[in-house]
């Protein structure tokens, strides 16, 4: 489909109230490799809200900040405010339903999205790929906006060597998926979410 | 010195063009083979050649159409020439078809005064590719591996046609290791299945990331420099590469690494804003091999390339042009 219009890009997995935000019927959605989240997670969410989801390659950021088709960014972070930070604990939202929140330890964290050193102050949390979206925006003047996403799932066990549980390419490749990356919050123009940060270790 | 069967994908053989299905690596290793030039164009558009293997389906083409034609008047074998140049000039929009066609009719035009002038025309175009043509992209390949030194982490995008594993091998003859970050480069792959599988069957390290992974190699300093391949350039040293190649060109500025270009100069656009950008079919990301991977309703939108400004570029390392 030929885009011509500016539409705003999602970067990242919202969390389920943030699509009641948005105002307009069509909007890039970044597809989000190795597990395609922004085709079989915010696709059909935004289908639901009678929003056209443009799916775009996580390469085609540029071009089309470039090419004038972007009005705005949005960027998603998985952690939110807790009401007491417990000393050595970040406490996440459990995946929707009644069971306890779960928590984990910064080393668990770590772990989890690949960071070997803890996230700096002045920075947030993001989906891999969302630096290259607000670095993009800054040298294209265009806004980016954070909100909260939805919570870690299972993007973890989506392999890059496959997709749609289709092979790609030979096995024995050595692969790199880090999940997580830190955005500068300078970058960010307008934050929607209340977000903590993890002092330096 | 090894040479990956990427660097030279089209082969003709009597009145057969060989020419190596890029679509089906590393699953499998096929040729499709072409008689004529309609089924090569067919290729052409169908992507199962690319890049430099583009370049050799026209230029064999040529030679393939004249070698099996029975038309005996040189004034007709000129027509056909013009012809086939015609038919591949309107085949895709962002690769230069044109100068490579009106170099072959230059060839044509060079030697049309011969009284050989259908076999005079073919050894000229084989001199020009096998011993010409094989030769600059060695010497570029070798140019490359000067830049680089022992301990640099090299980031590519997209597939160089067999180059980067001879950026490789040149390293290793000039005693330094070096290591690679390959994108995968979606949707068609040519990261995953071309540019990773030849790197590591030549031996050399090679990681994959997906396409969203460039900033934080470059943040984290997982990568020193930057070398991608060109489609096509522009006279003032703008050029157009795969999809992505953009961001990563604005992102190694950004982090202050290198970012050089394997570059074929031209005089025929003035800049970059003059390279037509193909705009390809939506399920060529929707879908993967028929499997629909996104639910009815979404729609793509799938530009196959994107344009670097010169500014971006720290060094274009260009197949010499004589």
């Amino acid at each position: 489909m030929q885009i011509n219009d500016k539409i705003p890009l999602i970067f990242g997995v919202p969390d389920v109230s943030f699509y009641e935000t948005l105002k307009e019927k069509k909007v890039f959605v970044a597809e989000l490799r190795p597990a395609l989240e922004g085709m079989n997670v915010v696709a059909p969410v935004l289908l639901k809200n009678k929003i056209t989801p443009v799916l775009i390659c996580d390469n085609m950021l540029g071009f089309c900040m470039k090419q004038g088709l972007v009005s705005k960014v949005f960027i998603f972070t998985p952690l939110e405010k807790a009401a007491v930070l417990k000393r050595g604990l970040l406490p996440l939202e459990a995946d929707g339903d009644s069971k306890p929140p779960s928590v984990h330890t910064v080393r668990e964290l770590r772990s989890l999205t690949g960071f070997t050193h803890a996230v700096s102050r002045d920075s947030v949390l993001c989906r891999t790929g969302s630096l290259i979206a607000a670095l993009l925006a800054q040298e294209h003047k265009i806004p980016v906006y954070l909100f909260k996403a939805k919570t870690l799932s299972v993007s973890r066990q989506a392999s890059l060597l496959k997709i749609g549980n289709k092979k790609v390419t030979v096995s024995s490749i050595k692969t790199y998926v880090p999940l997580f990356e830190e955005v500068p919050e300078i970058l960010i123009a307008s934050n929607e979410v209340t977000t903590y940060r993890v002092k330096r270790m | 010195m090894k040479e990956s069967i990427l660097f030279w994908p089209v082969r003709l053989k009597g009145n057969t063009l060989y020419i190596l299905d890029e679509t089906l690596i590393p699953k499998r290793i096929v040729t499709i083979k072409v008689k004529n030039y309609k089924q090569a164009i067919r290729a052409v558009v169908d992507m199962k050649t690319r890049a430099f293997g583009q370049f050799l389906t026209v230029c064999y083409t040529f030679v393939l159409e004249l070698k099996k034609t029975t038309l005996t008047s040189k004034e007709e074998q000129m027509a056909l020439l013009k012809k086939i140049a015609l038919a591949f000039n309107s085949s895709r929009p962002t690769f230069p078809f044109e100068e490579v066609t009106s170099m072959m009719l230059g060839f044509a035009q060079k030697v049309y005064m011969s009284t050989n002038f259908k076999e005079d025309f073919i050894k000229m175009i084989d001199g020009f590719l096998e011993k010409g043509i094989r030769q600059k992209r060695y010497d570029r390949a070798c140019q490359a591996a000067l830049l680089l030194k022992d301990g640099d982490v090299v980031l590519t995008h997209c597939h160089v046609s067999g180059e980067m594993s001879l950026i490789g091998e040149f390293c290793s003859l000039q005693k330094k290791r070096v290591k690679f970050f390959a994108t995968e480069t979606r949707p068609y792959f040519q990261g995953s299945r071309l540019t990773a599988w030849e790197l590591k069957k030549s031996g050399l390290d090679v990681t994959l990331v997906p396409d969203n992974a460039v900033a934080k190699l470059m943040s984290d300093g997982d990568v020193t420099c930057v070398i991608v391949g060109s489609d096509r350039s522009a006279e003032n040293g703008d050029f157009a590469n795969k999809i992505g190649t953009y961001q990563i060109a604005l992102l190694a500025k950004h982090f202050q690494i290198p970012f050089y270009v394997l570059a074929q100069p031209s005089k025929k656009l003035i800049s970059g804003r003059d390279i037509p950008i193909e705009i390809r079919e939506d399920d060529e990301i929707l879908t993967f091999e028929g499997k629909r991977l996104s639910p009815r309703g979404a729609v793509a939108f799938y530009p196959g390339f994107d344009v670097v400004e010169n500014n971006l570029v720290t060094q274009h390392i260009n197949v010499d042009a004589n």
